[in-house]
């Protein structure tokens, strides 16, 4: 089936096959890796986008269910060239190690900080709970939320 | 000059005795400390690629024309196939092509553990191979798979033959020793699980065969795949750019190259070969279980006079027995030492090295058995490991190269004086405690290894290199390796990286040692490069050599005169200065090791068995330290991961049928941004003088090594209980208090029957 | 293969009705699962997202309609959260905050998960399922709607419109017992409240038994409740944890729960 989709401010067109997740017609149908695929479930975050502004797990939304819908992926977070706040951070503060989780981290934390600007500690941990990071021990992230809320 | 020697060489604890040419390292190191760049925290050099999502991985390669490969895999642990019929998989929407047995060497008809690949099939979208090859028609003949351990090691199903090492008279030591604690422990199987699944995508052209994987070793990818299909090595191109973490899984090719590159050749297409989260927790490895039974013996003044360890692996159907004892024999000057370690061949999965393989594992048991000796002779568990301090390597009586456990050990003291403090914050059912845990591991490095560096005419530098940066920041440290050699700012220095076809050999990353291994190598291409730089400067400005230096940007002399180095670079035109530069030999009759103690603070809910790490401080020591940004990280990484391994990772299996049952993150589970306790990392940051230009060791496993015996030292610290067992789950937790109830009550008793008898 | 969007609830119905194998699908946090997998393989879906009247939640003289495809986050809104606290405290472990956003109580109460989290605090509030067919609409208690592990009472025809609820405002709170600190599947779940006005004290569990089961006494039988749960409970043992340590767990939970909506 034929579905169109608002990614990033454009409006894109996609042949799909009906059980196909968002996440896979981003990545293999639309040519934007930059949402990871890495569990399939919505266990680890690594594909978080913003669907009307909503933090979700593309893996887990229909291709189908986002038609209609405005969706913003880790490459629609600057522009072209240069780097979100949140990017900066995660650059800056070490937060960035195999880099495999940084996508999704960086698109829940920019959806964080716009909704609370100054997170404490344990909204940090609440809001970032569900994306698995296997290298940095998450310390560095902490530093890089807490960086990108300053700037 | 390039010279021939016989050398051992180690990865991952496996030693081997080699013929190996290596170029003489004349550098003199670096002096200690924080210099321009080195020693001075650098964020990546990568990071905005990365954080924009513009980082390409294996994962995200796109070739015209590519498929994709699914693969049947065992669903037993042990059986036959009696038959196969894929000819309704080969008429399924899509496929273009199928393996069966015999048709690589990776697939087989006899699989001997849950996950093993036995067909394979590529179609136009992975959805569409997945489709199909539940189309294949299979008949098994399931058999009784082999499961036990102990029952292995009985049966002598092992995987190669035990390894049984002594030094002194065990017996003797036993005998001298006033007080004797014994006690098994055992650990968990736990998997890498890396974010970036095991993938390959191989592609043939004219007889030359393209390997895009995420991997940890390029060159070892290239020798294999070159081998096995009777290729010469240069016929094979192996490249990674961006891989996402390997953790020890992905030091070779594995069987799904092997199925990508001959389903490409088949079908004259590139074809990706990228496992499932599932198929990742079957079939990539992991780090084994292991049956610890241990013996300390010591003096009343806590002199050590024997430590016996008798281990078993659980090391699946292959693979191989890793160094469970290897902190036994090299942490402590006991005289008296007995090692036994059994790798069982069983029908589970095969082990991979995991980020210091045994030692993890070993440390766990030695450690926690230190503290129930410490509190057999009621010394404090940290004096009882300086009164054993070794100085030397007891195994060989060679002198280490350096060692400062005991600077560890010091810097540790202020931290462990919290422990009253920490143990008086208990509360109702809550119990909280400290404990600490030492750690002994390899990291030196060694030859060979190369690279290149090319200064072009506008002053900027190029690292090249085929080695990789699987996520460690490897790019960054080399690229500050040579910023500080050439007296440039790392935004100069650009490091080539990833392609076996644009650049030298280069170290695997594992066994901690990209940096020892590597960054010699960078420094000694850009100190070749300087020196040319140097001598054409010479020339320009009628100056001697010997007074010439490179300084910020500079070119400077002993008299005061500084000109900037483009004035010299620029009169290359389209020319290029290109250093040469190679790893050198390692300090020939030294033992290279690293040191490091973790202290960790714990709170335990005695009623439901919870535990909560609060706090760890980390204090390690590798040598000179070249990013202490991602130096700490690595830290902070490792015991987050020794926290999974603690606390709540476990690969479990069926026990009556041996398949696995955690094959998804939601069964599986890794430790979130929720459990990060606050973490202190601290470096010794002393050069090893005998090691190298840099004096730098590897730090990619010493953090994982001590933390869960100082997890479960500090449990016991708070609440009495001794936990041998892990994962620490609250049900492990429950039944170790059980335990201790029991004991103490069973002490009790013995006291007031003593009493009794005494009056 | 299709996937169908209806707009209103009436299309919606009528196209389940003439589509029974169209498998309902909301936000996604369990049939995404099951697809990603290669589990089930449906000859379409029924994409609700876009069936306003099953959004949001009304109040109309004491009685609360919560819309079934009313998500976790907006489950921990107030005014909301305050309304059914302990749902609210559920919501907010149920999973990570991009399964909050897209995770549905409809869903839920479909999946019908021994471990479902909002089902022990809408057992305790003794909340109605409000289901929809061509046929008409019908309420049916939580408990009579849960029928086994991943069974529930829907009919081929039906659709979960809703959740029907009259808040007790009992002092009630939810807590659970996982293997790791954040984001977990519970080893064991409880919800609990305290009805002065009933002199009753209600307790509900997950991950206990087949179903999520409720338990009653009087306010007077207070010391007694932990061991009461206890051994209410059906709990096996599988993965996560065995029967005797959740009936521990339990227990501890029902303890400490009393003590914290006693006052």
């Amino acid at each position: 089936m034929r579905i169109e989709l608002d990614v990033n401010g454009e409006q894109l067109e996609a042949d799909v096959w009906a059980g196909e997740s968002l996440l896979y017609v981003l990545r293999e149908r639309l040519g934007l890796p930059g949402s990871k695929n890495a569990c399939e479930q919505g266990e680890c975050g690594s594909c978080s986008v913003l669907l009307d502004g909503e933090l979700v797990c593309a893996c887990l939304v229909l291709a189908a269910q986002a038609e209609g819908h405005e969706v913003v992926t880790v490459e629609g977070l600057a522009g072209a060239e240069g780097l979100h706040p949140v990017q900066a951070a995660f650059a800056r503060a070490g937060a960035v190690q195999c880099g495999f989780c940084t996508p999704g981290l960086v698109v829940t934390t920019a959806h964080l900080l716009e909704r609370n600007p100054d997170p404490s500690e344990d909204e940090i941990r609440e809001a970032l709970s569900g994306n698995l990071c296997r290298c940095t021990g998450y310390a560095k992230i902490f530093d890089a939320v807490k960086l990108a809320a300053g700037t | 000059m390039a010279r021939l020697i016989r050398t051992e060489k180690e990865v991952e604890g496996h030693y081997t005795e080699q013929w190996i040419v290596v170029d003489e390292d004349a550098l003199d190191q670096w002096p200690a400390g924080p210099l321009q760049t080195v020693g001075k925290p650098a964020p990546r050099v990568d990071g905005r690629e990365r954080a924009r999502g513009e980082a390409t991985y294996t994962a995200d390669i796109q070739l015209p024309g590519m498929l994709h490969a699914a693969v049947l895999r065992s669903p037993h642990a042990r059986a036959r196939v009696r038959s196969l019929s894929l000819s309704s998989v080969l008429a399924a929407p899509g496929v273009r092509a199928v393996l069966e047995p015999g048709d690589s060497h990776v697939l087989t008809d006899e699989p001997g553990y849950h996950g093993a690949a036995v067909a394979a099939v590529a179609a136009d979208t992975f959805a569409q191979a997945r489709a199909a090859l539940a189309q294949a028609a299979v008949e098994w003949e399931v058999l009784e798979p082999l499961l036990d351990p102990d029952q292995a090691v009985e049966k002598g199903s092992l995987v190669s033959e035990p390894n049984v090492s002594e030094r002194g008279a065990t017996e003797r030591g036993v005998s001298e020793a006033e007080a004797v604690v014994e006690a098994e422990y055992r650990t968990q199987t736990v998997l890498h699980n890396s974010l970036e699944t095991h993938q390959a995508v191989c592609v043939w052209e004219s007889g030359r065969l393209d390997v895009y994987i995420s991997t940890q070793f390029l060159w070892g990818v290239r020798a294999t795949v070159a081998e096995q299909l009777e290729l010469p090595p240069d016929k094979v191109r192996v490249v990674c750019n961006f891989m996402g973490g390997g953790f020890g899984s992905k030091n070779g090719p594995g069987e799904y190259t092997f199925i990508a590159a001959e389903l490409a050749r088949r079908t004259g297409r590139p074809v990706r070969c990228a496992l499932t989260r599932r198929e990742e927790n079957l079939a990539t490895g992991n780090r084994n279980s292991t049956i610890q039974r241990l013996t300390a013996g010591a003096r009343s003044d806590g002199t050590l006079t024997v430590l016996k360890g008798d281990y078993v692996n659980s090391v699946g159907f292959e693979g191989w027995s890793p160094s469970t004892g290897g902190p036994m024999e090299l942490l402590y000057a006991c005289e008296n030492v007995r090692v036994a370690e059994h790798g069982a061949k069983l029908n589970t999965p095969p082990n991979a090295a995991f980020r210091a393989p045994g030692f993890v594992e070993g440390t766990f048991g030695l450690e926690c058995l230190m503290d129930e000796l410490a509190a057999r002779l009621d010394l404090d568990p940290l004096e009882l490991r300086m009164r054993n301090y070794a100085d030397s390597d007891l195994v060989d009586g060679r002198p280490f190269s350096s060692k400062n456990l005991l600077e560890c050990y010091r810097r540790a003291q202020p931290h462990w004086a919290r422990r009253e403090e920490v143990r008086a914050r208990s509360q109702g059912p809550w119990k909280h405690g400290m404990g600490l845990a030492s750690q002994v591991w390899y990291g030196g490095g060694g030859p060979p290894s190369y690279a290149w560096v090319r200064v072009g005419s506008d002053g900027r530098v190029q690292v090249v290199t085929a080695m990789q940066d699987i996520g460690t920041g490897s790019r960054t440290a080399m690229a500050q390796i040579a910023a500080e050699e050439l007296g440039l700012s790392l935004d100069r220095i650009e490091v080539s990286l990833g392609d076996t076809s644009r650049g030298p050999f280069a170290s695997i990353s594992a066994g901690s040692s990209t940096i020892p291994s590597m960054g010699p190598a960078v420094r000694s291409a850009a100190a070749d490069a300087a020196r040319q730089i140097v001598e054409i400067a010479a020339q320009r400005y009628h100056l001697e050599e010997r007074v010439l230096s490179l300084r910020n940007g500079h070119i400077v002399s002993a008299d005061g005169g500084s000109w900037p180095i483009e004035e010299i670079t620029e009169l290359l035109g389209e020319g290029q200065i290109l250093g040469k530069g190679a790893r050198g030999p390692n300090p020939t009759g030294m033992r290279t090791l690293t040191f490091g103690v973790q202290l960790a603070e714990v709170a335990v809910d005695i009623e439901t068995g919870e535990v909560l790490v609060d706090r760890i401080v980390a204090i390690h020591d590798v040598g000179r330290v070249i990013n202490p940004l991602g130096a700490s990280s690595q830290v902070e990484g490792g015991i987050i991961q020794g926290i999974g391994h603690t606390l709540s990772e476990d690969r479990l299996l069926d026990p009556g049928t041996g398949t696995v049952l955690t094959q998804t993150l939601d069964a599986y589970k890794l430790p979130t941004i929720a459990d990060v306790p606050e973490i202190v990392a601290e470096f010794v940051d002393r050069p090893d003088e005998h090691l190298t230009n840099l004096g730098s060791k590897g730090l990619g496993e010493p953090p994982i090594i001590p933390t869960s015996a100082a997890i479960a030292n500090a449990i016991r610290d708070a609440t009495g209980a001794n936990v041998r067992s892990l994962p620490i789950t609250r049900e492990e937790m429950l039944r170790a208090l059980r335990a201790a109830r029991e004991r103490e009550g069973l002490e009790r008793t013995a006291e007031t029957v003593g009493e009794v008898r005494s009056a | 293969m299709e996937v169908v969007s209806p707009r209103t609830l009436e299309e919606a119905l009528r196209l389940r009705a003439a589509e029974p194998g169209l498998m309902p699908i909301e936000g996604g946090t369990d049939v995404m699962v099951d697809l990603n997998f290669d589990r089930r393989r449906p000859v379409g879906l029924l994409n609700l997202n876009e069936v306003p009247e099953l959004r949001g939640w009304s109040r109309d003289d004491g009685l609360l309609r919560i819309g079934a495809s009313l998500t976790y986050a907006q489950v921990r809104q107030r005014p909301l959260a305050d309304t059914l606290p302990a749902l609210a405290e559920a919501a907010r472990t149920v999973g990570s905050p991009q399964i909050q956003n897209r995770g549905t109580l409809g869903g839920n109460l479909g999946t019908a998960s021994p471990a479902g989290d909002s089902l022990p605090p809408l057992l305790i509030e003794r909340a109605d399922v409000e289901l929809a067919s061509v046929r008409g609409v019908r309420t049916l208690a939580l408990e009579r709607f849960l029928l086994g592990p991943k069974r529930n009472a829907l009919a081929a025809d039906e659709l979960i419109a809703g959740i029907r609820v009259r808040p007790s405002g009992a002092r009630q709170t939810f807590m659970k017992v996982g293997p790791r600190n954040a984001m977990v599947i519970a080893v064991v779940s409880l919800a609990l409240a305290v009805d002065r006005e009933r002199e009753e004290l209600r307790a509900a569990y997950g991950s206990a038994g087949p179903v999520p089961g409720l338990v009653t006494a009087s306010t007077g039988e207070r010391e007694t409740f932990p061991e009461l749960v206890a051994a209410a409970a059906e709990p096996i043992d599988d993965l996560r944890g065995t029967a005797a340590y959740r009936r521990h767990a339990l227990r501890v939970l029902v303890g400490r729960a009393l003590e914290r909506c006693w006052a």
